[in-house]
């Protein structure tokens, strides 16, 4: 009986499987999974990390005041997407990426108007595209609450990062480098929803018909 | 008591076994493997990159900083035209010829002016570009397929300049000249088909 028990010891110790008990989404709750949901929607991550920069690569005033101007624009479209009063629109994300991004892979000073515009209509965006459909009441705002301060958490990072990349000509480089990877992906994914517009407007099929299938801003991950 | 031993041990596995990845990944996970992959499954798409790379190291500053942020912008321009149908004529030919060209230049140590060189470069970047560009409308999230294909080009442009600024010592210098030579026989290859 010995014999048998170390076989059956040797046989589940040999093939152990990970542990999912702790799933990044599943049973963390709903402010969890409004913190972590910018993480999770590629063009959410895209724009934060895009405007971060941006802001981290000005000057300290108007890095502080553009932060000011994004954490303002985040909280009137998390309202206004809580209230239901104006839908998300993902094509204003990643346009807002593209040109977040250029201007991050063109390295200049910006122009305190333009810079504190972008700032806003970027948290603004952010905020009216954050709701979840399938969630209403306390669990609604729970979720919105957990947006806001995952999608302000979450940029200070970048921000700062590009803030003290300042000090070398690589770490400024590589900063550059990062913005101009997301608006070479925004602009392409752009161009597809364009074409997929134009082939609906011509009713001739302009992108390949399994495009159809998926929408290009494919969001993330369900709620648990 | 060996046989039902070995009954257990196989009832064992049997409840401990794995899930089968007999299909590929779906959605963002599927669209961002697929399209890091395009680019570095395609030999022809990474000698270029390595070459674009490599040829960063001979033009030096600022050419060498330079590259890595006006390339992906130009061949996202090129991938443009391939999502919304513009047809480039041959654009497989432009691809070979890029490893071809850009090889040569960093065998030949060539160092043309500033703006020549960012044109060659982005010329062929367009071929490039035009290549991803018609295979994103049947990707499985495209946004994710975009991200992970500008990224493997991305990360193959700083692996050359890294391998590159080798040009500092007499070693490397003939080491990165050599492997320029290999990229145009690549290249060459590839426009014959015989690899």
């Amino acid at each position: 009986m010995t014999r048998l028990r170390l076989v059956l010891w040797a046989g589940l110790l040999a093939a152990p499987l990970p542990v999912s008990a702790h799933s990044s989404v599943a049973g963390i709750g709903h402010f969890y999974n409004g913190f972590l949901h910018p993480l999770f929607v590629p063009a959410h991550l895209m724009l934060l990390l895009a405007l971060s920069l941006c802001l981290g690569q000005q000057n300290n005033r108007l890095a502080e005041a553009g932060f000011a101007f994004y954490t303002a624009g985040l909280a009137a479209g998390l309202l206004l997407a809580g209230f239901a009063l104006v839908p998300g629109e993902p094509t204003a994300l990643l346009l807002l990426a593209m040109l977040s991004g250029l201007l991050v892979a063109l390295g200049r000073p910006l122009a305190r108007p333009l810079c504190l515009a972008l700032a806003v209509a970027a948290g603004l965006a952010l905020g009216l595209d954050s709701v979840h459909e399938s969630l209403s009441g306390n669990d609604k705002w729970m979720f919105l609450c957990g947006c806001g301060l995952g999608v302000l958490f979450f940029s200070l990072y970048p921000l700062l990062l590009a803030d003290k990349a300042k000090a070398a000509l690589w770490m400024k480089t590589g900063v550059r480098v990062a913005g101009s990877w997301i608006a070479a992906a925004a602009l392409l994914v752009l161009a597809l929803a364009y074409a997929g517009t134009a082939g609906q407007l011509s009713g001739m099929p302009a992108v390949a018909p399994e495009s159809r299938l998926t929408p290009p801003f494919q969001t993330g991950l369900a709620l648990a | 008591m060996k046989k039902r031993s070995l009954i257990i041990f196989t009832l064992c596995l049997m409840l401990v076994q794995g899930v089968a990845f007999a299909h590929d990944e779906t959605g963002l996970a599927g669209g961002f493997i697929s399209g890091f992959l395009h680019p570095v499954l395609g030999w022809d798409h990474v000698v270029a990159m390595l070459a674009v790379g490599l040829w960063g190291a001979f033009l030096g500053n600022p050419a060498i900083w330079l590259l890595p942020v006006v390339f992906p912008l130009v061949m996202a321009f090129g991938g443009v035209l391939g999502v919304i149908g513009v047809p480039l004529p041959a654009v497989e030919t432009g691809i070979a010829a890029s490893a071809v060209v850009l090889g040569l230049m960093v065998a030949l140590a060539v160092r043309p002016q500033l703006w020549l060189a960012a044109l060659i470069v982005a010329v062929f970047a367009v071929f490039h570009g035009h290549a991803h560009g018609t295979e994103l409308p049947s990707a499985a999230s495209p946004l994710a397929y975009s991200i992970g294909f500008v990224l493997a080009t991305g990360l193959m442009h700083l692996c050359g300049i890294a391998l590159g600024l080798t040009v500092r010592w007499p070693a490397g210098r003939v080491a990165v000249r050599g492997g320029g030579a290999l990229i145009a026989l690549a290249g060459v290859g590839f426009l014959t088909g015989a690899v």
